[in-house]
């Protein structure tokens, strides 16, 4: 055997045995990785070399985006700010069958549309409305459902850590042109549970009572102008030019920080514990693409990517059962593995093959993204699942079978991203940030 | 064409940046596979004439040392960007490198000389330099760094290029230029009338297009391939810049070759300039058509009010030790 | 084990401010970052990088604290239905595997690269390259101390599994 074969078989087995035992993912990486890294380098080298890859994981000015948005979602979510996305989502969903259902879903899009992840939406907006919903007599089930299904909106659409984490693996692929290319998933996503929501309110009988006038209607709205304008101003400041990724996500900080001193419902005593909590999530996201980095120079310097691919391509040459094989493995880690290691292991793996027939990276990213993104929603593990099981306070036994059609229209989307391009290609070439 | 290939990232990735251009093609060594196979990293495409020219140095090496040796080069930072490859020669976990010139800079400040703004008037004094054993001295100084520089390169002269045509200096004034992450480039760029404006590659077209940044400076190759020309479309030969590129190698390993193997490596390595820059000649000529074609404009200047500027900066590099005044006294020679 | 607790409970004390500290100062100088280049046309070459030096001390600080924690992201499907003795064996053994990764990667081998990088500078900051790299052999050694207060913990714990003691 070479060496190539004989770290990527150390590689394998020490991650899956590791993994096994429930030993954390970051460390079950990097122990494998630098293990397989004494197969082909001497002691000294390997531990340098290591230590260097999880240096470089960090040193990244694009990733530094990732504490800020979690700091911004936070803080959002301790301030007024969810409380006004709400009062907006609901003017918009409030005419539709089951309409604090569709509420929960829009929130959860709005607020995924200024945070960076799908947990802080699920979280931030079930906790409000599923009490409500109780009231108008839904079923637990269907409301826990509901706000988990629509959940991962909020990692679809911009801005987004996974995103940025991808773009970061993949090499020169623009954030700004990854971020635009997730609207259309993204809410193609929540359209989908929108339709299927109405469908079941209408047999479960769950009618609307609410009625806005227009006036009250218009307060709601200008009330929630200033924390809808911060999608317009991190979004179209990295569009514009005017910041980067990064330094939008830092300008997200502190408008939201000041929005939320103005509604009072955030103390100067109240930042060193979500600082604390937004580090701890920072490190445990960040501290994966540290050790991952020594898994991918382990890959590249023994070139088990092309290994890997050609003996894909020996299955066919035919792009589409290609895609269709790495759907399916997709799929399947994402029910028990967290999108950012997952992301980590597999984009170095797929992208070259996708690459060699033509996609393009940023319609890999979306692709990638979005498989996992079903996984959060899935059991065993699934980080959205299990908040929304929590915030709602019912078994996940029992949410699953609620949650079953809903799987079903994500999959729909989800083949449609794999393959129509233009669902993801279409608005980053309007916008001149793709050249295909 | 490199012109038609995308640029790898400038930015320090996570390692595995764009797999891509290998995986169809499989190996990236050519052809001859010697007993020791040196592993060099590169941080961009199998397309770029500092690609192909250690490559072609590969075969010959094999030759020259009856099957000993052959070079494997890895474009794309596929093992690290420049910086993490530097610390992987230096830590013997690769052999070889293709690194900026500024990063043996960071080592021993007296690289700065050969990367100063306005030091060449040419593309040829600067090769002519390169080839001629002035620069020995210097390459050996960061033997205790655990490297030594085989070779230096350069992919061209770099000029400014923004949405107007610039003659003189004060054309520049108020007009931010995109430099690279480094105070001496901001610098560079105040002296010659703009405002430097530090930023990664990545976010430089979108930056151009809305006017956050009014243009950057680069060589045309890289100009052409990141298609600044769409937005920047004046492109004024200030020739400001040539930055070298250092071809470098671990101490040991070189110090392991046997006494013909070593000088072949040396030999060959300085041969490799030659090819290097007749190379880089033709892409730029091809690179250049390319832009034009795509509504590039460009225009010589007289490049005397800018070096003007530029002699206090470039004094000061000179005399910064007794190995600057050195080289810089071999500089005047070849002029 | 009480002098342990109370050990840990300054460390944590110590870790969670550098946390909090490095995240606030991050914020304001990537913001500053924003305003002097949009507003004041005074672009810094500067802030990015600082910014960006700080990062690799927050991640590594924030992860060795969060081994303190036990909070790391982990798969326990299999380890939430063993019990007794064979849980804690796997848990210790976890502390291990944690141990030696912080011990030849980030003690060893981050030490050797701290030293390489001594003589390097920083091109922006101008400071040594090799104490922005130092965060990871410091941070492994706090790592190592956790990996001994949770093993003593795990163990005090099955022996006394009534007692109170703050393991997680
Ligand atoms: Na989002
Ligand atoms: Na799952």
């Amino acid at each position: 055997m070479n060496t190539a074969a004989i770290a990527g078989l150390i590689m394998v087995i020490g991650i899956v045995i590791t993994l096994a035992l429930g030993m954390p993912i970051a460390i079950s990486i990097g122990a494998s990785s630098t293990l397989a890294m004494l197969a082909i380098l001497p002691f000294h080298q390997s531990m340098i070399t290591s230590a260097q890859r999880v240096f470089t994981g960090a040193n990244s000015f694009a990733l530094l985006a990732i504490p800020f948005f979690i700091l911004a979602g936070n803080i959002m979510n301790n301030g007024g700010i969810a409380k006004r996305l709400i009062g907006c989502a609901k003017i918009l969903a409030h005419r539709l069958p089951g309409c604090l259902a569709q509420t929960n879903i829009v929130a959860n899009m709005l607020f995924g549309a200024i945070s960076g992840s799908g947990v802080a939406a699920a979280a931030a907006m079930g906790g409000i409305l599923e009490p409500l919903e109780e009231k108008e007599g839904y079923t637990k089930e269907f409301s826990a459902a509901v706000n988990i299904a629509s959940g991962p909106t909020g990692m679809m659409i911009p801005p987004s850590n996974l995103m940025i984490v991808y773009s970061t693996v993949a090499g020169s692929v623009s954030i700004a042109a990854l971020f635009m290319a997730g609207y259309i998933p993204g809410v193609l996503w929540g359209i989908g549970c929108m339709i299927l929501v109405a469908f079941m309110a209408k047999k479960r009988g769950y009618v609307n009572t609410e009625r806005y006038s227009v006036k009250e209607a218009l307060k709601t709205f200008l009330d929630g102008i200033p924390s809808l304008l911060l999608i317009v101003i991190v979004i179209g400041g990295i569009l514009g030019g005017v910041f980067t990724a990064t330094e939008g996500s830092a300008i997200a900080v502190v408008y939201s920080l000041v929005l939320s001193f103005i509604y009072r419902t955030i103390k100067v005593k109240d930042l060193p514990r979500i600082l604390l909590e937004s580090v701890k999530t920072t490190a445990i996201v960040e501290f994966m693409v540290c050790v991952s980095s020594i898994m991918s120079w382990v890959m590249s310097f023994t070139k088990i990517p092309q290994l890997i691919a050609s003996s894909l391509l020996s299955v066919s040459h035919n792009f589409v059962p290609i895609l269709l094989i790495m759907n399916v493995i997709l799929l399947i880690v994402g029910t028990f593995m967290d999108p950012t290691p997952a992301v980590l292991i597999f984009t170095p793996i797929f992208l070259p093959i996708c690459q060699s027939f033509g996609m393009h990276p940023v319609q890999f990213g979306l692709m990638i993204v979005m498989n996992l993104c079903v996984g959060t929603i899935t059991p065993p593990v699934g980080a959205i699942l299990f908040t929304g099981c929590k915030i709602a306070d019912v078994k996940i036994e029992s949410v699953i079978k609620t949650l079953l059609p809903f799987f079903f229209v994500v999959l729909i989307t989800l083949l449609m991203v794999t393959f129509i391009p233009d669902l993801s290609l279409w608005i980053p070439k309007m916008l001149g940030l793709v050249t295909v | 064409t490199a012109c038609s290939s995308a640029p790898a990232s400038s930015a320090a990735g996570s390692g595995v940046a764009s797999t891509a251009s290998t995986a169809s093609a499989g190996s990236t060594s050519s052809g001859k596979v010697g007993k020791t196979v040196l592993k060099c990293s590169f941080n961009q495409s199998n397309d770029n004439p500092e690609f192909k020219a250690v490559q072609e140095m590969s075969d010959k090496l094999y030759d020259a040392t009856e099957g000993r040796y052959s070079i494997e080069v890895s474009p794309n930072e596929l093992l690290g960007s420049q910086k993490d490859s530097l610390e992987l020669v230096e830590n013997g976990a690769i052999e070889m490198a293709i690194i900026a010139n500024s990063l043996a800079e960071n080592v021993n400040s007296d690289f700065g000389v050969i990367g100063c703004p306005y030091m060449f008037d040419t593309q040829d004094q600067q090769k002519k330099l390169f080839e001629s054993g002035a620069l020995d001295d210097l390459f050996a100084t960061t033997e205790k760094s655990g490297f030594d520089v085989l070779a230096a390169y350069s992919l061209g002269p770099r000029s400014i290029y923004t949405d107007k045509q610039i003659k003189i200096p004060a054309d520049l004034s108020g007009e931010k230029i995109r430099v690279m992450q480094s105070d001496t480039m901001v610098q560079m760029l105040n002296l010659m009338g703009g405002v430097g404006t530090a930023m990664s590659q990545g976010d430089v077209y979108s930056a151009i297009q809305a006017h956050t940044i009014n243009g950057g400076e680069n060589n045309i190759i890289t100009y052409t391939e990141l298609k600044h020309y769409e937005v920047a479309p004046y492109y004024s030969f200030t020739n400001h810049l040539m930055i070298p590129d250092l071809l470098v190698i671990n101490s040991d390993v070189l110090k392991k070759m046997s006494n013909s193997d070593h000088a072949a490596m040396k030999k060959l390595s300085n041969e490799s300039i030659e090819s290097m820059f007749s190379m880089a000649d033709e892409e730029t000529a091809k690179c250049k058509k390319e832009a034009e074609a795509g509504g590039a404009k460009f225009f010589d200047v007289d490049i005397t009010p800018f070096k003007t500027a530029m002699k206090p900066l470039i004094d000061k590099t000179a005399n910064r030790s007794d190995m600057t005044k050195k080289i810089y006294a071999e500089i005047q020679k070849i002029k | 084990m009480n002098t342990l607790i109370s050990i840990k409970k300054v460390v944590d004390k110590v870790m969670e401010w550098c946390c909090v500290i490095i995240l606030a100062f991050m914020t304001v100088l990537v913001t500053y970052q924003v305003i002097t280049r949009y507003f004041f046309n005074k672009p810094s070459a500067f802030s990015e990088i600082l910014a960006q030096n700080l990062f690799v001390w927050l991640v590594m600080f924030g992860s060795a604290y969060v081994f303190g924690l036990r909070e790391h992201l982990a798969i326990t499907i299999l380890k939430d239905k063993m019990s007794g003795a064979p849980r804690l064996a796997v848990e210790i053994l976890t502390e291990i595997v944690i141990a030696a990764f912080a011990w030849t990667v980030m003690i060893v081998g981050g030490y050797g690269g701290a030293m390489k990088q001594m003589t390097t500078l920083d091109a922006a900051l101008q400071i040594p390259v090799g104490w922005i790299y130092s965060a990871i052999p410091f941070c492994g050694i706090i790592i190592l101390f956790y990996v001994i207060y949770n093993v003593i913990s795990l163990v005090h714990q099955y022996r006394a599994p009534s007692a109170e003691v703050e393991s997680r």
